[in-house]
């Protein structure tokens, strides 16, 4: 069974590749064939239930890079499962939906590329049995939803909410890696299943161990949209209604989450697990219901309502008893089920009626009817109505912060102040717009095509079918997955309906109640989002922009001052470097040879040296462009000369010949030349003068130091000297070693001359075209 | 001698440098020029000298002298001179061409890719 968990893997990624290819043979009909295999990989899933059920892992095994110890390890257990079957049911709805409503869109291909292409890594994710391997599929999901989030490319605000969403999560990736390679080091080993069998006591009480968990908890936190990091998420609903339905409330967002769940048993073995994770949750709950009250857009309203709910999950995880660990694998699924249900009728209004505002919306049932059905079955598992899913788990999340300990009432009153809000929000999103006097749209409303109410639809039927016998959802789901977060330690009790008389039942009623009175006082509450807009400009996102844009402005600041577009100054910063750091080496190798060793100069040589000097000196100083031209064919010949009297005939030939010719060719180039000109200051001049001098200072000394400790015999002049004769019948080895020995080079050096040639013709010759028209008058 | 070489081997690389830190565009080709003379003898400062002992092998010998200077380094700075030449030409004609094109020999002017 490991081997079909790849083979669906690798056939989620081939659908994605073929996709482009598909989609211009089949066109708008591309989403049908390839929701297939999403379909296929759900019933595969459903499959391996009875197996992870009875507690046996479904597990791959593939060595990578076995010299790092990086594996292809997969192991699916009840935790895994449950996210598997979300991942693939849902994809499955959400590539029907985007057929209907991305349809007629010429880039849909790439459409299908991207969202393939995070399906399979979103099944990697939670797959995946090895950190490394995970992180891989966890940044190839903010890759994809990068893509997603932007695929209305045209639109800035799309651009950027991507750009925004792909740096919050790209940073807390690294965040994560950092804290992953850290872990693996202390425990010795990334395989996920044999860290979760390591005694977690042994390995928390290390001294770095709060610097791990701070690490990969920063990596969860992003990916999850906790609070300060949430922003990212609402302003990710420049996406497409099926990427929203998909990646950004039903599986990416839980990605965290998940993370969370997978290194429960190891992590929250640290005293700072519950004091951290589960106050943030908590916060990211409320701050999630409060700034959802002030939106005026049923997407903005479903997101800030999606961050609540992570913060719920994360708040549950946080508490980490059995019992909140099982409210919040039971409230991920209802979520999943509802709030993608949610995403996709609103993304229906949208499409069909042209406005997602609530307050314009009303009476769509009679022209809506699918839409309107599933919408409510999903608002009504939202707010946690009997005989739906969301019921169930809201009685186990009560139940979960009923036994948690805490200052007082402190968890219930906040677990049931967002959940007041989510009843009040989920008859804004699921009822509102359908019940009512039927208002004017800006365009006529109609029914959407099929395939946008089908999805919605069954997973409104799931929410029911599963909230009216908990108790199989609960055996074959929600434990496994329970025990699987719970280290194997919890037993795999299913959920019930009915629990009696209980607290949780009526705080259950409590939460209905307030919620509708919530409902009624929500126009006037609207009224007052000012306030929301104003917490905004403060709020966390305000500092993500000031960092940015300080970033951006630094990274202008510094390369403007490095590459300032002077070559000079490039020049002058390299010897200068140079200069410091040869001057830094030398004093410790240098050995001057004493002066009485050296042997004395003929003075011929000394000539000869002097006018060297002088030319180059010369050619620094004078005003003229023709004496500079000749002091440089005095330095030239002189170097000739310098050839000539240390036994080098073909250098000293050479360099006179190509003496010669380049006098010639500055001299024919000398009245098209420009004059030269005097632009730097007197100041500037010295200053070059007196860095020059070091320079040369610097060089005259390595010069002495590479004379002193040239080796006299090396092996690869004796071999060409020896081998000189006798392989290639030349006496004079300088130029058997360019056409014999070393033939290729001198073949390359020729080359470069041909290109030379090419390149000084072609700038010489050819003229662009607007040029030649200016010489034509 | 070697202090003789050294000076002067330092004193073409002054230059040089000097040249290449100047503004014109002309006095900056003059610069490269210099600094290829320069390297060229660094190189064969570096191989060592000798007087009177051509890389070459006597008639009646089979095999290079040990006392004959070493080729290898002269083989390679032969390839730098023609290089070097190839790279003159190309720059001369480069800066022929910006000073048709842009009317202006000042590097600053030239910092932009659009001609002013």
């Amino acid at each position: 069974m490991g081997t079909l968990l790849v083979i669906i893997l690798g056939a989620v990624f081939v659908a994605a590749a073929l996709a482009p290819w598909l989609h211009r043979l089949c066109g708008d009909r591309t989403g049908l064939v390839l929701s297939a295999v999403p379909l296929a990989a759900t019933g595969c899933f459903a499959a391996m239930i009875p197996r992870v059920m009875a507690g046996n892992a479904v597990v791959f095994h593939h060595a990578w890079v076995p010299s790092l110890g990086i594996n292809l390890d997969f192991c699916v257990d009840g935790l895994s499962l449950l996210f598997l079957l979300l991942i693939s049911a849902i994809g499955t709805f959400v590539t029907w939906y985007a057929a209907g409503y991305l349809a007629g869109k010429a880039d849909l291909g790439k459409f299908y590329l991207y969202l393939f292409g995070f399906m399979g890594s979103m099944m990697g994710v939670v797959s995946a049995d090895h950190l490394v391997l995970l992180f891989v599929f966890w940044e190839l999901t903010s890759l994809t939803s990068y893509l997603l989030i932007g695929y209305y490319h045209n639109e800035p605000r799309s651009r950027a909410a991507a750009l925004q969403a792909l740096l919050v999560t790209g940073a807390g990736g690294l965040a994560m890696l950092a804290g992953i390679i850290l872990l693996g080091r202390m425990a010795g080993t990334f395989e996920i299943s044999a860290l979760l069998r390591l005694d977690p006591a042994t390995l928390v009480s290390q001294p770095g161990f709060p610097a791990i968990l701070i690490l990969i908890l920063l990596g969860a936190f992003t990916k999850s949209a906790q609070f300060p990091f949430h922003f990212w998420l609402p302003n990710a609903m420049e996406a497409p209604a099926p990427v929203s339905a998909y990646l950004h409330s039903a599986t990416m967002v839980k990605a965290g989450v998940f993370l969370l769940a997978r290194l429960h048993p190891l992590l929250s073995a640290s005293p700072l697990w519950l004091p951290i994770v589960a106050p943030v949750g908590a916060i990211t709950m409320l701050v999630g219901a409060l700034l959802a009250l002030g939106q005026s857009d049923l997407k903005k309203i479903l997101a800030y309502t999606t961050v609540g709910v992570l913060g719920t999950l994360t708040m549950l995880l946080g508490l980490g008893t059995e019992l909140a660990v099982k409210a919040a694998m039971a409230y991920l699924l209802a979520h999943a089920l509802y709030k993608a249900a949610l995403f996709m009728t609103s993304g229906s209004i949208d499409h069909e009626t042209g406005t997602r505002d609530p307050e314009a919306l009303g009476g769509l049932r009679r022209a809506m009817p699918f839409t309107a059905a599933a919408a409510l079955v999903a608002a009504l598992s939202m707010a946690g109505l009997p005989f739906l899913l969301g019921f169930v788990s809201k009685e186990y999340f009560y139940k979960a912060l009923l036994e948690a300990e805490g200052p007082g009432m402190l968890w219930e009153m906040l677990g049931l102040a967002a959940s007041v809000v989510m009843v009040a929000l989920a008859a804004t999103a699921g009822f509102k717009p359908f019940w009512g006097a039927l208002k004017p749209t800006p365009k006529p409303a109609h029914e959407a095509p099929w395939l946008m109410w089908l999805g919605p639809l069954l997973l409104g039927a799931a929410s029911l079918k599963t909230g009216l016998f908990p108790g199989m959802v609960g055996d074959c789901l929600v434990g496994p997955a329970t025990s699987a977060v719970l280290g194997g330690a919890g037993e795999s009790v299913g959920l019930k309906l009915w629990h009696g008389w209980t607290a949780a039942l009526a705080l259950s009623v409590v939460t209905l109640l307030l919620g509708a009175a919530l409902y009624g006082l929500l126009p006037r509450i609207r009224a007052a989002r000012g306030i929301c807009r104003v917490l905004g400009r403060f709020g966390p996102e305000r500092g993500f922009e000031l960092l940015l844009h300080g970033l951006l402005s630094f990274a202008r600041w510094q390369t403007h001052l490095l590459q300032n577009g002077h070559l000079r100054n490039y020049v002058l910063t390299t010897v200068l470097f140079t200069v410091l750091l040869v001057g830094w080496m030398l004093p410790g190798i240098v050995s001057v040879p004493a002066w009485d060793t050296m042997v004395a100069p003929h003075v011929l040589t000394v000539i000869v040296c002097l006018l060297i000097m002088a030319g180059s000196v010369f050619a620094c100083v004078s005003q003229s462009r023709f004496n500079a031209i000749l002091a440089m064919g005095v330095v030239g010949l002189g170097v000739a000369m310098i050839f000539f009297m240390f036994s080098a005939p073909d250098l000293a030939m050479t360099q006179v010949l190509v003496e010669t010719l380049a006098l010639v060719l500055f001299v024919l180039a000398f009245y098209r030349l420009p004059s030269f000109g005097q632009y730097s200051g007197r100041a500037v001049r010295w200053r070059d003068a007196a860095l020059a001098v070091v320079f040369g200072a610097v060089m005259a000394t390595v010069v002495l130091v590479v004379q002193s400790s040239h080796a006299p015999d090396n092996a690869v002049s004796r071999f060409m000297g020896e081998h000189s004769l006798e392989s290639a019948n030349g006496r004079n080895v300088v130029n058997v070693i360019l056409v014999d020995f070393r033939a290729l080079d001198t073949l390359g050096e020729i080359s470069v001359l041909a290109i030379a040639a090419l390149g000084v013709f072609a700038m010489l010759r050819l003229r662009p075209r607007g040029a030649r028209k200016e010489t034509k008058p | 001698m070697e202090l003789l070489l050294a000076v002067t081997i330092g004193t073409v690389y002054a230059a040089a440098f000097y040249l290449l830190l100047r503004r014109g565009l002309v006095k900056l080709v003059l610069g490269i020029a210099l600094l290829s003379q320069a390297v060229n003898l660094l190189l064969f400062a570096a191989g060592g000298l000798r007087e009177g002992a051509v890389p070459f092998i006597a008639a009646d010998e089979t095999t290079l002298a040990a006392t004959g200077a070493d080729p290898l380094p002269q083989a390679l700075i032969l390839t730098a001179i023609v290089i070097s030449f190839g790279v003159l030409a190309f720059t001369l004609a480069m800066v022929h061409r910006a000073d048709q094109s842009t009317g202006t020999d000042d590097l600053d002017d030239l910092k932009s890719t659009d001609a002013p």
